[in-house]
């Protein structure tokens, strides 16, 4: 088990919503699970995030566009991107801005972990 | 069924099969049909990231019986199949509708194959045999022919032999590397031959190992190759099983 860093979804998608947090509280993280970029940013404790793993493709505002947007308001946090629509050249432009990692649907267990571990390790220093 | 003893057929740059049924006279797939096969293909890549990471925390949880065991392996093998078909659907989207970008880069077609061979042995629990010789050096898109191969070996190991390995033998002359996948399953009807390469396609009898997919790998296979301006050469006889053979020129 690991500690209780709070991993935070957001996706379009119910069905993934609904499982992934599961599985990652059944590996001792916090999470919770927002459908759109909108309704993260609205989120008063959005900046509390140890992890953010976002989904690419949402309608209005994308995964993309939200990373970009906290990392304008100085707000970066450790960011793993899924996506259904695998596209190597996608991935490597996100690993160059910044990405920690970016899964393509349907990931294992072992590759989302692995990610997430990886990513809350680089939360910058100073935070709860 | 009686078999046919000796089947053969070459697709390559002059002699692609036009006119199929369901794609256009350059082999390329109508845009509907390929945009609504990637929403599907992307949707289901929803639902599977659901069902693996349910069947994830179940595992972790420990079932308590040993039949909630052999359910859940049951569940975890059939998701695993549905994610290669999803794959392979989103791999014929992307080969499907226009020209096929290749980013050539100088490569050994051995080396690669070793990759390749490795991950399929333990995604189909299969017995592979590489034979000796040299490496092969060429100028091809790694990717695409990493796909290639690994079509060809699923394709061999769901139609092969469970008691027979697959054998894959690599040929280098100064202008081409050519890539054998021989299995030695049921030969190919020769009235099959010719569509073998078209979407859709799918042997009249599944494989010893039951499951089929969609039709779609040869396919990709062949718009693949046929981007790299190769070849691709069927032989499917008793004697000697059935042979695909893709011949790459090694340089563009």
């Amino acid at each position: 088990m690991v500690g209780r860093e709070l991993v935070v979804l957001v996706d379009d998608d119910e069905s993934v919503r609904e499982s992934v947090p599961d599985l990652l509280r059944q590996w001792g993280y916090e999470a919770i699970a927002f459908p759109s970029a909108a309704a993260f940013l609205a989120w008063e404790e959005s900046s509390e995030a140890a992890c953010l793993i976002l989904d690419i493709a949402m309608p209005g505002m994308t995964g993309v566009e939200l990373y970009r947007e906290l990392v304008r308001r100085s707000q970066a946090t450790p960011t793993i991107f899924i996506t259904a629509h695998a596209d190597v050249t996608d991935r490597a432009l996100l690993l160059k801005e910044g990405a920690m990692d970016c899964l393509f649907k349907p990931f294992s267990e072992h590759d989302i972990l692995a990610a997430v571990a990886s990513a809350v390790q680089r939360r910058p220093r100073g935070h709860p | 069924m009686r078999l046919p003893e000796h089947s053969s057929a070459s697709i390559g740059r002059a002699s692609v099969r036009e006119g199929a049924t369901s794609a256009s006279e350059d082999g390329e797939l109508p845009v509907k049909f390929v945009e609504s096969l990637g929403v599907m293909g992307h949707e289901l890549r929803n639902a599977l990231s659901c069902i693996t990471s349910a069947t994830a925390v179940m595992r972790a949880r420990q079932p308590a019986s040993e039949e909630e065991r052999r359910w859940l392996a049951m569940i975890e093998r059939a998701t695993r199949r549905m994610g290669e078909i999803v794959s392979t659907s989103l791999e014929c989207v992307r080969v499907g509708r226009e020209a096929v970008v290749v980013n050539a880069e100088l490569m050994d077609l051995r080396g690669l194959c070793e990759e390749v061979i490795e991950e399929a042995r333990a995604s189909h629990a299969t017995t592979i045999q590489l034979g000796a010789g040299e490496s092969a050096w060429g100028c091809w898109d790694r990717v695409a022919i990493a796909q290639v191969l690994s079509n060809l070996l699923r394709n061999a190991a769901v139609h092969g032999g469970t008691d027979a390995p697959i054998a894959v033998e690599i040929t280098v002359s100064p202008q081409v590397a050519a890539v054998t996948v021989t299995n030695r399953g049921a030969t190919i009807p020769r009235e099959l031959l010719p569509s073998l390469f078209e979407p859709f396609h799918r042997g009249s009898t599944p494989g010893p190992r039951g499951a089929q997919g969609l039709g779609l790998g040869l396919f990709v296979v062949q718009r693949l190759v046929k981007a790299h301006h190769g070849s691709i050469a069927v032989h499917s006889s008793i004697e000697r099983g059935t042979s695909f053979t893709v011949e790459l020129p090694r340089r563009r």
